[in-house]
Formats: C-alpha cells, structure tokens, sequence
C-alpha cells in the first residue's frame, strides 16, 4: 500500500545529501510536498498520482541537489571545504576496500592454481577444476561486490 | 503568449522574492503560488529551485527564516524580509529600471541608414 508520508520523507532526504542544515531543509521541502500534493487530492487526483507529479514540478532529485550543493559551495566554503575533504575520505576508503578484496581474490585464484599444480596426484581434476572454477566465482562476485559498494 | 527565458527568469527571482516578502513574511510554497500567479503561466520555474535561493538570501542576511506552524500542525518554515534586504530591493529596483529605461531610449533611435 503507498504510504505517502514515507514517501515525501524518502524523496526529500535523497534531496538534501550535505549533512549542514539537512534535518531543516528535510521539513521544508517535506511541508511545500505536502502542501501540494494536499491541493492536487482537493482537486480529486489519487495521492500516489499527486505524489508524483508534485515530485516532478520540483524539478528532480539530481537537479536539486545540484542546486543545494552550488548554493553550499558559493555562501559556505568553509562547511563546502569541510564537505568536500569528508567526501573524498570516503572514496579513498571505498578504493581501499576494493583494492584488499581484489588483493583477496588474486590470492584465491593463486591458491587454486597452486593445489592444482603442486597436488596434481592427490586432487583429482575434476575436483581441481571445480575448486578453481568456484575460485573464479569468488573473485568476479568480490569484484562485482566492490564495484557495487561505491 | 511567450514563455520567458530562463536566465531572465534567474536574474528576476530575486528581485521578485524579495518584493514578495516586502508584503509580508511567506513561506517557500506560498511564495511559488504567487510568482506563478503573477506571471500568469509565463515563468517555468521548477518550485524546487526556490529553496537554494531562499537559503543564498538567507545566508546573505537580506531575509530571517523562523519557523512556525502551519494550520495543520505540521512545522512551516517562514522567511521575513530584513533591513538589508529592502536596501537590496531598492538596488535591484533601480537597476531593473534602468535597463527598461536603456531598453525605451534604444527604441526611440531611429536606425542608421547607410
């Protein structure tokens, strides 16, 4: 069942990502969404239908937080500053991430091919070929995983 | 009946909040329902892209928000215009008018004729 309130609440915080001032910037947009979506159910229209082109007459998420960040960016380099260095510690832990679970994946792959090398009497091959095919697996979904995190 | 550009429709929102809020202290959609209104459908202006300039004008100290609530209950965010900011009007005011005035002076020029 649509539940508008969770709605408005999910839409206007996907606007408002900078952390300064979110909370009120969240009840402002919360209360023009609802003031509007209010007159367009006056009017007779369902409320997941008001909801969404009262979204839409906002302008889109991706807009509006383009709009938000250049008004941070111009009135406030210091908090920008502050935003900005924040931001690029999380890529640098997000590459850091990546960078150990492709570490970790290289290393299943070499042990794999090591047992197969090195055991060749003791593995049978079709368990050799299972073990480095499950191996592959492993590295393509820690890639993909990786991929998904950032 | 044309539909104004958008950087003219950028270089008036100012002006225009402001003058609003010389009426008195609105909040945010109150505000967008009587631009539109004013302009008769001729301003395409994306309601979200008021809030950003209500905060600019805020951080500038030509507005004040505090917040109220509306008649529901719900938490409503009013803006008033301050000292600064009805200085700013008037500036903004004569500048407008002198471009009008520019703008009527260039009409009554006849051309060159070559």
């Amino acid at each position: 069942m649509f539940d508008l309130k969770k709605e408005v609440r999910q839409y206007c915080q996907s606007v408002c990502t900078n952390r300064f001032g979110r909370s009120a910037q969240i009840l402002e947009l919360e209360d023009h969404l609802h003031c509007e979506i209010e007159r367009m159910v006056n009017r007779g229209i369902p409320p997941e239908e008001a909801f969404f082109r009262a979204t839409t007459n906002l302008g889109g998420t991706t807009l509006l937080q383009h709009e938000f960040r250049k008004n941070m960016q111009q009135n406030s380099p210091a908090s920008y500053e502050f935003a900005r260095r924040i931001s690029c510690w999380r890529d640098r832990i997000y590459l850091n991430r990546f960078r150990c679970r492709a570490a970790v994946a290289v290393m299943l792959v070499l042990v794999a091919t090591l047992v197969f090398r090195l055991l060749p009497d003791t593995v049978s091959l079709q368990s050799a070929s299972n073990l480095f095919e499950n191996c592959c697996v492993v590295t393509v979904e820690f890639l993909n995983l990786s991929e998904s995190s950032r | 009946m044309s539909i104004l550009s958008k950087d003219l429709v950028a270089a008036s929102a100012t002006p225009l909040v402001l003058s609003i809020l010389k009426q008195g202290d609105s909040y945010g959609y109150a505000i967008i329902q009587q631009v539109r209104e004013l302009s008769d459908g001729e301003m395409e202006w994306a309601d979200g892209m008021l809030y950003p300039i209500l905060h600019r004008l805020e951080k500038q100290k030509l507005i004040q928000s505090y917040w109220g609530k509306a008649e529901n209950g719900r938490k409503r965010k009013y803006y008033r215009l301050r000292a600064a900011g009805t200085n700013e009007l008037s500036r903004l005011r004569e500048n407008w008018q002198r471009v009008h005035a520019m703008l009527k002076k260039i009409e009554g020029v006849q051309p060159c004729s070559t």
